[in-house]
């Protein structure tokens, strides 16, 4: 299971700390958050990209395509109401 | 026997080349846009960030040094490590200004404020024999983001104080 870098994991808290006027968590719960995040999603990804080529059969989306797909996917998720 | 305060970030103040020490308008951090007067920013990171400057000590300096660190943050929990690193320089064609190590190394652990933006005042104690009147003191302000640092937002700097008796 791949382990977040100690730069990834700064460039990650910087990016969550800055949207907020109050921060209410420590370095050491929120790296490991974005670690529980970065396992659970290695775990799935490979259904992921399953339901991809299912969703887009004939064509297969290159891998890099899948990870931008779901990357945008998921900021523009952030950003409506409601619940994750 | 009274106690004076002088701030110390002037025209020598410098951040660092990490990109993650920089001057910027409180209000980017603020939550009310009053109080726009600049700032120093120390990111939340897992190295030692430094602001380099200096100043000199003045002619009523007699003992009981200290640095006064003025702070804040976004963050409500967790601690920042603050260390300052100096050497005195004084004379007139005596001591080098070029010297290769610090002569003093001193730290603080602070904990974040219990609300966001409460001023914070954290303070470290210098040898005071290290310093004479009108030496000139070279220093780099750290923010050490290793091990005991576990603030995960930016620390905000608003002052830097030298704090001495003239007794």
């Amino acid at each position: 299971m791949p382990t977040l870098s100690a730069t990834e994991l700064t460039e990650l808290r910087q990016r969550l700390a800055r949207t907020q006027a109050t921060v209410n968590w420590n370095k050491t719960q929120i790296n490991a958050a974005y670690q529980a995040v970065e396992d659970y999603i290695e775990d799935h990804k490979l259904e992921i990209s399953a339901a991809i080529d299912t969703a887009t059969s004939p064509i297969v989306l290159s891998n890099p395509i899948k990870k931008l797909l779901v990357a945008y996917y998921f900021v523009q998720k952030a950003l409506r109401d409601g619940a994750l | 026997m009274t106690t004076h305060r002088i701030p110390i970030l002037n025209w020598a103040t410098k951040p660092d080349v990490s990109g993650n020490v920089f001057v910027e308008a409180y209000d980017v951090k603020a939550s009310n846009d009053v109080w726009d007067r600049l700032v120093t920013i120390f990111n939340d990171t897992s190295t030692r960030l430094g602001l380099a400057g200096g100043f000199t000590i003045p002619k009523n300096y007699v003992s009981a040094p200290k640095i006064i660190v003025v702070w804040t943050a976004t963050a409500t929990t967790g601690d920042v490590v603050w260390d300052f690193d100096y050497r005195a320089v004084g004379g007139n064609d005596a001591e080098s200004l070029d010297q290769t190590s610090n002569q003093e190394s001193v730290t603080v652990t602070d904990t974040a404020p219990g609300a966001a933006h409460r001023r914070l005042e954290a303070s470290m104690s210098l040898t005071a024999g290290n310093l004479a009147i009108d030496d000139e003191v070279e220093f780099e302000f750290f923010r050490d983001g290793t091990a005991a640092d576990t603030m995960a937002a930016a620390a905000i700097l608003f002052n830097l104080l030298f704090e001495y008796s003239d007794v």
